[in-house]
């Protein structure tokens, strides 16, 4: 139950392509995140998947079904929205079992459904409330409910946790995590945040411009982006750019860089101009002069907690690395000393921003 | 002496002057509003001998109820003698079904406007703006065609029929601003709870619309009730409205004026949307103020 | 005025609610297109003959119209609505502004106030008419205010009775428009140091461009429809003194056996609607234009 399968799907509103041929399989009892910036598509496609927009060309097969003329209360599927959208004049327990009595379900079995997904989400307390005289978190949790109640197989949750503060935002996505290893469905969840999207998928889809452009694990989606864009896109801070042109010398493949010559670990797949990327703990970051090191200038010292980010500048390139924890951190106005590491480094095409 | 903040307080804090100026000018100005009420109240309070001694303003010497017994229901049209009785329950008989005829088919309409949107909405908006400013003149021949052709000219029918359709351009586009106002979501969670075209507006919208059911009621029910100009036109003697009755009694009549009865009638008459305004006009303006009517 | 904005945006609600909607949607659409569209077509095509007490007359071109524009009450009638419309928009844009900034001066009672300034709107045209008549009446009414029975004055005794019923709710419309404005703009203009009635005129009323015109087109929409106010009030004299338009129409059709006068007459109201509602197309337009650009 849940599978989700989209063939070529397209939608266009007036000469605007909001959703471009894509093509995407989750499989059942997946968790997929679709990542990407406001505007990029993600929440329409949320839409076209739920049946709530029309589409222009293509497929959306839910178990193998087309989906085609199928009403949105008849696809098996249940949606968390960004405002909730509790129905203001009902109670809690009246928004929960809402979907129930539209299915014609006998009482008993309605109140039966009720009542367990009350107890998961812990809201056994608030069931005569009105949505108006809930916080937050618990509104967000009776609208999760309601998506939940109707035991269907995929759960559309459209960046439910956007309206949060950052400390309930935590909590409620390792409560989603929760519920979907819990209960075993199909999650497709849209978010902007991509440290949300790392926490909590299984997969990543991420979107620009109404297509996907790489659909792959947290990990590997950090680790070996497929384009400029989902490397820039990804990590906070964000990655280094410098660009350079390939070369072979003495000591091997390299990047010429106005930081200077860039050892590579292997053979680049052609030669060219590129775009190095860098992460931010790529580098090793030293107080004194090292073979090889770039020499920087701090201007800035951003300390979030757990890490210390430096601002720098470097032949005027502006870099972000991430200084070593349990070394003196370097004041503004000090120099320092950058060795990349080059296994970690990332190249792009110049031309066509593509991983090489 | 410490003033303590209030977050609207961009009015008024001390300048005592300001504040008692501001009061004695609007009370001013309320008085004149309430002149011509208390003149009528206090002349169909008197006898005509006091009423011809002059003094428009005086209180009545020697109070009485029989000019309202006689508006009520002895009061001359020139065509007949039973007061305003008849127009009353004529008024009675077209505004119930008029009013809840058209709230229920506007409420429907600006549902189905407001989110089943398809080919041709933006034309039938358009159609509906003008069909709200129109001036009815336009209307009035085709309409007495329209209604002889039924078989319901001058019939209380008719009138019910004219009220509802010239009523439903207004209603509907207050109803489809009120809903289009909603957030869209509301509608998308009640399509994937399984609720159909009815489920979303029965259970869902309709529940919500409180605030823009008391403006439509408000406006139609003091809309109908105080029409002139379709009671003339499209009825007959026999099924003019209040309004109508109430015009012929004061401006029909030979002979000798009573003012005292005159403004009893038109008293009677205004009592119905008083009444109204009174226990509902609340409702009407929060439903005002927080913008159902400004969309 | 946003009652004009046709919404966000127009995707198709897909799924078995279609059918339903298309229905309602189909009735609506025959209703509107027979009452709102083709009767007034025809009005207009039978303003072109001479019928007079039924719609069978011959076609005589815009004879009718001749006869209309040289007719002495046609243009006293014109004339009036022109005086009533100026001095009812002036007056209830006038009054309606600056009770509203008495209202909104966190006053006591604000309740009270509104609901006397409001209540003659509750009111029939034809109950404000009989009011006003007695109030004016010549021999017993309010001395020195003996206006109907003066045929130059008679119009404005039609003014006065129209705004006593018609400002209250002006007013009550604008001040909807202050409350709505964000109080960081009067704190702003505090911080500045600069006057209350200067933050008013200069700040807060150019802001509420959208009430004023909402107001304005509420007001002329009710103008042109004048008619059971001068019934009840005047009859329309003293002589011809307070004719307007929409008692020249009545009377023609239901009155003299004129319908092509009638319908002419109409024609012509119907004419200066949309004027009025293309005047206002056009300044929402330019408003929308403007705020585009910043």
């Amino acid at each position: 139950m849940g599978k989700v399968t989209l063939r070529n799907l397209s939608l266009s509103i007036g000469p605007e392509r909001v959703l471009d041929d894509l093509n995407l399989t989750v499989e059942q009892g997946e968790l997929l995140v679709l990542l990407g910036p406001s505007g990029c598509g993600k929440s329409t496609l949320l839409q076209a998947i739920a049946g709530l927009t029309g589409i222009s060309g293509g497929q959306v097969l839910i178990d193998g079904r087309d989906m085609a003329g199928v009403d949105p209360g008849r696809r098996g599927i249940g949606m968390v929205f960004q405002s909730y959208a509790l129905y203001p004049q009902m109670s809690v327990r009246g928004n929960l079992r809402f979907a129930l009595k539209n299915a014609g379900l006998p009482r008993a079995e309605i109140a039966a459904r009720v009542d367990r997904v009350a107890a998961m989400l812990q809201l056994d307390g608030v069931m005569a409330r009105k949505p108006s005289a809930l916080s937050g978190g618990q509104r967000q949790r009776v609208a999760i409910g309601r998506a939940l109640v109707r035991d269907a197989g995929l759960l559309l949750l459209d960046e439910p946790l956007s309206n949060l503060d950052a400390r309930l935002r935590n909590d409620l996505r390792a409560e989603i995590r929760r519920l979907h290893d819990a209960t075993g469905r199909t999650m497709i969840h849209v978010t902007h945040d991509q440290v949300e999207a790392l926490g909590l998928a299984d997969r990543i889809a991420v979107m620009q411009g109404g297509r996907i452009v790489q659909v792959d694990t947290p990990e590997r989606i950090y680790r070996q982006p497929d384009t400029l864009f989902v490397a820039q896109f990804i990590g906070a801070p964000g990655i280094n750019l410098v660009p350079g042109q390939v070369l072979r010398d003495d000591d091997g493949w390299a990047v010429a860089t106005d930081l200077g010559r860039i050892g590579l670990d292997g053979p680049p797949r052609a030669p060219g101009q590129v775009q190095l990327g860098l992460r931010p703990e790529h580098f090793v970051t030293d107080t004194q002069p090292r073979p090889g090191a770039i020499r920087a200038q701090v201007d800035r010292v951003e300390p979030l907690g757990a890490d210390t980010y430096l601002h720098v500048t470097a032949a005027a390139q502006r870099l972000v690395v991430r200084a070593l924890s349990g070394r003196d951190i370097p004041a503004p106005g000090a120099t320092v000393y950058l060795s990349p590491d080059p296994a970690q480094a990332l190249l792009f095409d110049a031309q066509t921003g593509r991983r090489m | 002496m410490i003033i303590v903040e209030h977050p609207e307080s961009h009015a008024g804090r001390g300048w005592r002057l300001g504040r008692v100026v501001v009061h004695v000018t609007l009370a001013v100005v309320c008085l004149f509003y309430l002149l011509p009420l208390y003149v009528m109240v206090v002349t169909a309070l008197k006898p005509m001998a006091e009423i011809r001694a002059g003094h428009l303003l005086a209180l009545p010497a020697a109070p009485t109820l029989a000019p309202w017994a006689a508006a009520w229901s002895t009061a001359c049209t020139g065509l007949s003698c039973d007061g305003l009785a008849p127009g009353f329950w004529n008024s009675v008989r077209i505004l119930v079904p008029s009013v809840l005829l058209s709230v229920a088919i506007a409420s429907l309409n600006g549902y189905v406007l407001a989110f089943w949107r398809m080919r041709g909405s933006q034309v039938l908006f358009a159609v509906l703006i003008f069909g709200a400013f129109i001036p009815y003149q336009v209307l009035l021949y085709p309409m007495v065609m329209l209604l002889r052709g039924l078989g319901i000219y001058g019939d209380l029918t008719g009138l019910v029929l004219v009220h509802v359709l010239l009523g439903l351009p207004i209603l509907t586009l207050l109803f489809r601003n009120f809903f289009a106002g909603l957030p869209p979501d509301l509608i998308h969670a009640a399509r994937i709870d399984g609720a159909g075209f009815w489920g979303v507006f029965l259970r869902v919208l309709m529940p919500l619309s409180a605030p823009v059911c008391a403006v439509a009621l408000m406006l139609q029910v003091t809309g109908i009730w105080n029409d002139f100009l379709f009671g003339i036109v499209f009825a007959r003697p026999e099924t003019y409205p209040m309004t109508v009755q109430l015009n012929n009694i004061v401006n029909a009549t030979q002979g000798v004026r009573l003012y005292n009865v005159d403004m009893a009638a038109t008293l009677l008459t205004g009592l119905v949307p008083l009444m109204v305004y009174v226990v509902a006009g609340r409702l009407f303006l929060r439903g005002l103020l927080s913008g159902a009517v400004r969309g | 005025m946003p009652i004009l904005s046709p919404g966000q945006d127009s995707r198709p609600m897909p799924g078995r609610a279609a059918p339903w909607a298309m229905g309602v949607m189909a009735a609506m659409a025959l209703v509107a297109l027979l009452i709102f569209v083709l009767f007034p077509l025809w009005t207009v095509a039978h303003s072109l003959t001479g019928s007079r007490l039924l719609p069978n007359g011959p076609w005589v071109g815009l004879a009718q119209y001749e006869r209309l524009w040289t007719s002495e009450r046609w243009l006293i009638s014109v004339g009036n609505l022109a005086i009533y419309a100026v001095g009812l928009l002036s007056g209830a844009l006038g009054i309606g502004a600056g009770l509203a900034v008495l209202l909104d001066r966190r006053i006591r009672a604000e309740g009270l106030f509104r609901a006397v300034l409001l209540y003659p709107y509750a009111l029939s045209f034809v109950v404000t008419g009989l009011a006003w008549q007695w109030m004016l009446n010549p021999t017993f009414g309010l001395p020195g205010l003996a206006l109907l029975s003066d045929p130059d004055l008679a119009i404005h005794g039609v003014v006065m009775a129209g705004l006593w019923q018609g400002s209250g709710i002006v007013a009550v419309l604008i001040l909807s428009g202050l409350r709505a404005i964000d109080d960081d703009i009067w704190k702003a203009a505090r911080l500045d140091g600069i006057a209350v009635w200067k933050t008013y005129l200069f700040i807060v009323f150019p802001m509420l461009r959208g009430v004023l015109a909402t107001a304005t087109v509420l007001v002329l929409a009710s103008a042109i429809k004048l008619f059971d106010l001068v019934v009840a009030l005047t009859g329309g004299g003293p002589g011809l003194s307070t004719e307007v338009p929409a008692k020249y129409v009545y009377d023609m059709m239901f009155e003299n056996q004129n319908l092509g006068q009638g319908f002419a007459a109409s024609t012509m109201m119907l004419t200066l609607v949309l004027v009025v509602m293309l005047c206002w197309a056009v300044a929402v337009w330019w408003m929308g234009r403007r705020r585009d650009h910043r």
